[in-house]
């Protein structure tokens, strides 16, 4: 761990999904983010996180680590797994021109709503062949 | 802020009965499950004029407006569900999704009930 840096790991349990905001929100505000930045990261965060725990590991346990570092401006979260890999196509997500009460399920708010609060969301697979999600944003210029 | 959820129920009367469901809590994909068995519930006993009173919701992400988003389609023709002071943050989410667009949302629950 260092100065600009701080880690968390968890097991892959959506009982956990408190903790890792509590961590989120901590980090992030003593690291120089606004409550605005802090509670969007948070956001991205939990809907990432929940996406490894429900469909990467399918609930059947495993690690999560999160990593938030600060680079430049910008303030990064790394949500590393060992669970399949999954990439969701950058075209996936909910059809937003279509009203919540018709669409034919509610599957793909989640990544739209990472997409909406952070200023990127990439993915790679790790040398170690653990799947790499690393979002991005801009927190430390004055604004939200 | 931990993950867990309460919910309290009231009844309140305007041209039709109204039930307010008062959440209480974090909505987030730990806690979804325990929000829709009582709206079911609820649903189950009768009621199709719901406000979701969103006053003390500390966190809602995607879950939350899954659990909504089933809750309205498990109404009966003629059902409504009506929001009640989402939080800044709730109220983002809600945005960011357009939920706002598409269920009416209140500051005041004499509106809200005098709304359906």
């Amino acid at each position: 761990m260092t100065g600009d840096s701080r880690s968390l790991l968890i097991t892959a349990s959506l009982d956990n999904l408190g903790h890792v905001r509590d961590f989120i929100q901590e980090v992030m505000t003593a690291l120089g983010a606004t409550a605005g930045c802090a509670a969007d990261m948070q956001l991205a965060v939990d809907e990432a996180v929940t996406n490894v725990i429900m469909h990467g590991y399918q609930g059947a346990g495993g690690d999560v680590e999160i990593e938030v570092r600060k680079h430049g401006d910008a303030l990064l979260v790394h949500i590393r797994d060992h669970a399949e890999h999954f990439d969701p196509p950058q075209d996936a997500g909910a059809d937003l021109s279509i009203s919540p009460l018709d669409q034919h399920s509610a599957g793909g708010f989640g990544l739209h709503l990472i997409r909406g609060m952070v200023d990127s969301a990439d993915y790679r697979v790790m040398k170690d062949g653990r799947n790499e999600l690393v979002l991005t944003k801009r927190c430390l210029t004055g604004t939200p | 802020m931990s993950s867990d959820l309460r919910i309290t129920v009231s009844e309140e009367s305007g041209s039709v009965p109204v039930t307010i469901l008062h959440i209480i809590g974090d909505l987030d994909a730990n806690t979804q499950k325990d929000f829709e068995s009582k709206a079911q519930e609820i649903v189950k006993g009768g009621a199709s004029n719901l406000l979701l009173d969103l006053s003390a919701v500390g966190y809602m992400g995607s879950a939350g407006l899954r659990a909504i988003h089933a809750l309205s389609t498990s109404l009966k023709e003629g059902g409504q569900i009506k929001l009640l002071s989402p939080s800044e943050a709730v109220a983002r989410v809600l945005k960011t999704l357009g939920f706002d667009s598409y269920f009416e949302v209140f500051d005041s629950v004499h509106e809200a009930v005098a709304s359906f």
